[in-house]
C-alpha cells in the first residue's frame, strides 16, 4: 500500500475502495480517466487480457468447443435412425465413446480442464445410451425413468467431478424427472408439484452454497443463480395462484384452489426472508436480492391488485401502473443503499 | 495476472509514475464513483429489474387509458402516445438522477411509444410504412431519451422495423448484409470501448454495445424460421467469418503478432473450419464473435449472452433442414475432432511456457 500524507486532499475512503473494472470505467465516464489511463488502468487489474490471457482462453475455448461439436455429432448420429448398423454396433458406437472418454479423463486428471470435459461428455453420453437402449428394446419407460436413471448412473462422476457443469447436468436431470413424474404419473393439481420442485431447487441451493464456501473449483455463481431463479418460479406459481383465490367470489369456483397448495405463500415468504437474511449477512450477493425483491414486486402487485380490479377495473390499471413503478423504486432504492454499505465495509 | 486486489489508490499512483494522470494528491476523487442515485451506474441485473418493472407498468398506464375512454381512435393513440413521450423525455431530461422519476418517465415512454406505433399502425395498413414510422420514432428517442436501457430498446427497434422493410419489400436476401453490418459495428464499437467511454459519446456506448449483437442473435434466429423466407444462408456466414477474420486481426495487431504468421494462418484455418458447422446456421459464428468481443473486454455478461446463444443454436442446427441428419452428424463429429487437433498444433505454436496452468 502507498505511504499517503494526511494532509492529502484524496478521499481516502475512495482510494481504498477495490480497483474493479467498472470502478475504472466509471472514472472514464466521469472525466477522470482518459483514454489511455483507461487502458492502462485496466491491463493493470488484469481485466484486459494480455497474450497468456489469450492463450488460455482460447485453449478453453477450443477444448469446450471440439467437446461440444463432438458430443452433439454423436446425439446426432444416435437420432439418426439408421437402419444399415446392427444393434450391437449402435450399442458399440456410444458403449466405446463412453470409455474412451473416461480413459481419458483418467488419463488428463480431473484437476485439468480437459479432464472434467471429457467426463462431462462420458456423463452426456450415458443419456444417449440411454436413449437407444429404450428405443432398442421398446421398454415402454416414462420419461422421468431415463432422466432417473440418468441421473442416478452420473451420480459418482459428479461428486468426484470438482467441476460446476457437471452438477448442473445432474440438477437439471433431477428437474427434468421430477417435473415428468408429475405429469406423466400424478397430472392433477392435487399434488404439490411445484413444491416439490420448489424443495428440490431449495435444497440444490444449499447444497450449491455449501461447495461455494469449502471447495476452492467452485468460483463462478452462475448455478447458485440459475437455481435460485428456478425455485422462486416453482415457488412463485402456487404463491400467486392462493392470493387470487383469496376472492374467489370474483371468478366462482373457476379457480377452485386444491388444500395442498395452500401452505405456498408461508413456504414463499419463509424462502424471501431466508434469501434476504442469508444473502445479505453470509455470502453478500446483490443479484439474489434483487430476485427477492422482485419477487415480492409480483407477489404484492397481485396482493393489491385483485380487490382493486374487483372495486373496479378502471381504478385498478391506474393504481396497478403506479404502485409498480413505487415499488421498483422502493426496491432500487434498498439495493442501491445495500451495495453502497458493502462498498464502504470492503 | 495480480494475486492480491488491487486498490484505486495503489492503481492511480501507478498511473501517475507513467504520467497518465495527474498525481492523486493534486486530483480528488470524485464523489460520483461511489454510485449516483440514479440506476444507470447500477449492475445489469438491477437495471434489468426497472426495465421489466417498467414493461409491466405501462401495460397497466396502457390498459388503463383505453378502458378510461381515452383512447378511442387511432387519433386519440396518437395525441395519447405523443403526450406520454414528450412527458417522458422532458421528466428524464429533468430528473436526470432520480430513481422514481425515472421509472414513471421509462414507464410513460414505453406507453407512450406502444400506443404511437399502435395509432399509426391503426392509420397505416402499410407494413413498410409502420417500420418506417418506426425507425424515424426510435431515432428520435435514442437521441433524446437519456436512458440505456431505453436506448438498447431502441436499438433493437430500429432493426427489426428494417428485417420487417426487407421482408415486405421482398428483399430477404439483404438481411445477410445487414448480418454482416451489424457484426462489424459491433466489433467497432467494442473496439473503440476506451475512446467512447472517456469520449461525449460515452451515453451511446453501452445502448449500442450490447443492442448490436442482441440484435444479431435476433436476425440470426430467422435463419431458423422459414415464414421469413429468407434462404442461401451461407451468405450470412461468409459474412460473419469476415468480421471474424477482422477481430483476429485486431487481436493479433493489440499482441503484436502479424496475420501474416504462423499464428496468423492459425487463426485463418480455425474461422474457415468453423465455417462448415455454420454454413447453414451462421447464429454459431455470431455467438463465437460475441464471445470473442466479451473477453477481449471482460465482459462477462457478454460472454454469458454469448455461450447461451452457442448453445441454442447448436442445438437449433438439429432441425435444419438443408441437411440430412446423418450430415449433420458427420460435420460435427469432423469439426470437433479438427478443433480438437487445431488445438494441439496452436499448443506447438505458442510454447507450452505461454500456456496456462489448470487449477
Amino acid at each position: 500500500m502507498s505511504e499517503r500524507n494526511k494532509d492529502e486532499p484524496m478521499n481516502t475512503e475512495l482510494s481504498e475502495l477495490q480497483a474493479t473494472p467498472s470502478r475504472l470505467r466509471r472514472l472514464a465516464q466521469l472525466g477522470y480517466l482518459d483514454r489511455k489511463a483507461l487502458e492502462q488502468g485496466l491491463r493493470l487489474t488484469g481485466a484486459v487480457p494480455d497474450r497468456r490471457g489469450w492463450a488460455r482462453f482460447l485453449d478453453y475455448a477450443l477444448l469446450t468447443l471440439g467437446a461440444l461439436f463432438l458430443m452433439a455429432g454423436l446425439f446426432f448420429f444416435v437420432a439418426y435412425n439408421w437402419e444399415d448398423l446392427p444393434r450391437f454396433a449402435r450399442f458399440g458406437v456410444l458403449e466405446v465413446a463412453i470409455l474412451v472418454m473416461v480413459l481419458i479423463t483418467h488419463w488428463v486428471g480431473l484437476n485439468k480442464l480437459g479432464g472434467k470435459i471429457a467426463l462431462t461428455v462420458a456423463a452426456l453420453l450415458v443419456g444417449a445410451l440411454l436413449a437407444v437402449f429404450g428405443q432398442e428394446y421398446q421398454t415402454g419407460a416414462d420419461s422421468y425413468m431415463l432422466f432417473g436413471n440418468w441421473a442416478l448412473l452420473i451420480l459418482g462422476w459428479v461428486i468426484i467431478s470438482k467441476f460446476d457443469v457437471l452438477w448442473a447436468v445432474l440438477w437439471g436431470l433431477l428437474n427434468l424427472t421430477l417435473f415428468f413424474f408429475w405429469n406423466q404419473v400424478l397430472p392433477t393439481d392435487q399434488y404439490p408439484q411445484p413444491e416439490s420442485l420448489f424443495l428440490l431447487n431449495a435444497v440444490a441451493l444449499v447444497v450449491w452454497e455449501v461447495l461455494a464456501n469449502r471447495c476452492a473449483w467452485w468460483k463462478q455463481r452462475w448455478l447458485n443463480r440459475l437455481t435460485l431463479i428456478v425455485a422462486f418460479g416453482c415457488i412463485l406459481w402456487p404463491t400467486l395462484w392462493a392470493i387470487l383465490e383469496l376472492y374467489d367470489a370474483y371468478f366462482g369456483n373457476y379457480m377452485d384452489l386444491p388444500p395442498i397448495h395452500r401452505f405456498a405463500p408461508l413456504i414463499y415468504a419463509l424462502f424471501v426472508l431466508a434469501v434476504v437474511y442469508f444473502y445479505s449477512r453470509w455470502q453478500r450477493d446483490l443479484f439474489m436480492l434483487t430476485m427477492a425483491m422482485f419477487s415480492l414486486i409480483l407477489v404484492l402487485t397481485t396482493l393489491i391488485g385483485r380487490p382493486l380490479v374487483e372495486f373496479d377495473e378502471t381504478v385498478a390499471f391506474f393504481l396497478l401502473g403506479f404502485a409498480i413503478i413505487i415499488q421498483a423504486w422502493l426496491a432500487v432504492s434498498i439495493l442501491r443503499r445495500i451495495s453502497q454499505r458493502w462498498e464502504a465495509s470492503e | 495476472m495480480s494475486t492480491t486486489p488491487l486498490r484505486l489508490g495503489e492503481l492511480l499512483d501507478q498511473l501517475a509514475a507513467q504520467n497518465l494522470t495527474p498525481l492523486p494528491s493534486e486530483r480528488p476523487l470524485p464523489e460520483g464513483l461511489s454510485g449516483s442515485n440514479d440506476a444507470e451506474s447500477s449492475p445489469w441485473y438491477i437495471k434489468a429489474l426497472v426495465g421489466i418493472a417498467a414493461w409491466i407498468a405501462a401495460l397497466f398506464l396502457g390498459s388503463f387509458l383505453g378502458i378510461a375512454g381515452f383512447i378511442d381512435s387511432s387519433e386519440s393513440m396518437l395525441i395519447c402516445g405523443a403526450v406520454l413521450t414528450v412527458l417522458a423525455i422532458v421528466l428524464k431530461r429533468l430528473l436526470r438522477h432520480s430513481i422514481f422519476w425515472g421509472q414513471l418517465a421509462f414507464a410513460a415512454i414505453l406507453a407512450g411509444q406502444g400506443l404511437l406505433i399502435g395509432g399509426f399502425g391503426w392509420q397505416q395498413s402499410d407494413v413498410t410504412m409502420i417500420s418506417l414510422f418506426v425507425i424515424g420514432l426510435e431515432v428520435l428517442i435514442f437521441l433524446l431519451y437519456p436512458d440505456t436501457l431505453q436506448r438498447m430498446l431502441s436499438v433493437l427497434a430500429i432493426v427489426g422495423a428494417i428485417g420487417a422493410i426487407l421482408y415486405e419489400q421482398e428483399l430477404q436476401m439483404w438481411i445477410h448484409g445487414l448480418n454482416t453490418l451489424l457484426a462489424l459495428l459491433a466489433v467497432i464499437v467494442w473496439q473503440q470501448e476506451f475512446r467512447l467511454l472517456a469520449s461525449r459519446w460515452s451515453p451511446f456506448r453501452a445502448p449500442l454495445a450490447y443492442g448490436l449483437p442482441l440484435s444479431l442473435f435476433g436476425l440470426c434466429l430467422l435463419s431458423l424460421i422459414s415464414f421469413y423466407e429468407a434462404t442461401d444462408w451461407w451468405l450470412s456466414a461468409a459474412g460473419l467469418a469476415l468480421v471474424l477474420l477482422y477481430l483476429a486481426y485486431q487481436i493479433l495487431r493489440e499482441l503484436d503478432r502479424p496475420l501474416f504468421s504462423a499464428m496468423g494462418l492459425w487463426a485463418v484455418g480455425t474461422v474457415a473450419l468453423l465455417l462448415i458447422p455454420a454454413y447453414a446456421t451462421p447464429g454459431i459464428l455470431a455467438a463465437v464473435i460475441v464471445l470473442l468481443l466479451g473477453y477481449w473486454r471482460a465482459n462477462t455478461l457478454l460472454m454469458g449472452l454469448a455461450t447461451v446463444f452457442l448453445l441454442f443454436f447448436l442445438s437449433a442446427y438439429y432441425y435444419n433442414l438443408e441437411i440430412t441428419l446423418l450430415n449433420k452428424s458427420y460435420i460435427l463429429l469432423g469439426t470437433g475432432a479438427v478443433l480438437l487437433v487445431v488445438r494441439l498444433l496452436f499448443h506447438r505454436l505458442i510454447g507450452e511456457r505461454d500456456m496456462m496452468v489448470d487449477e
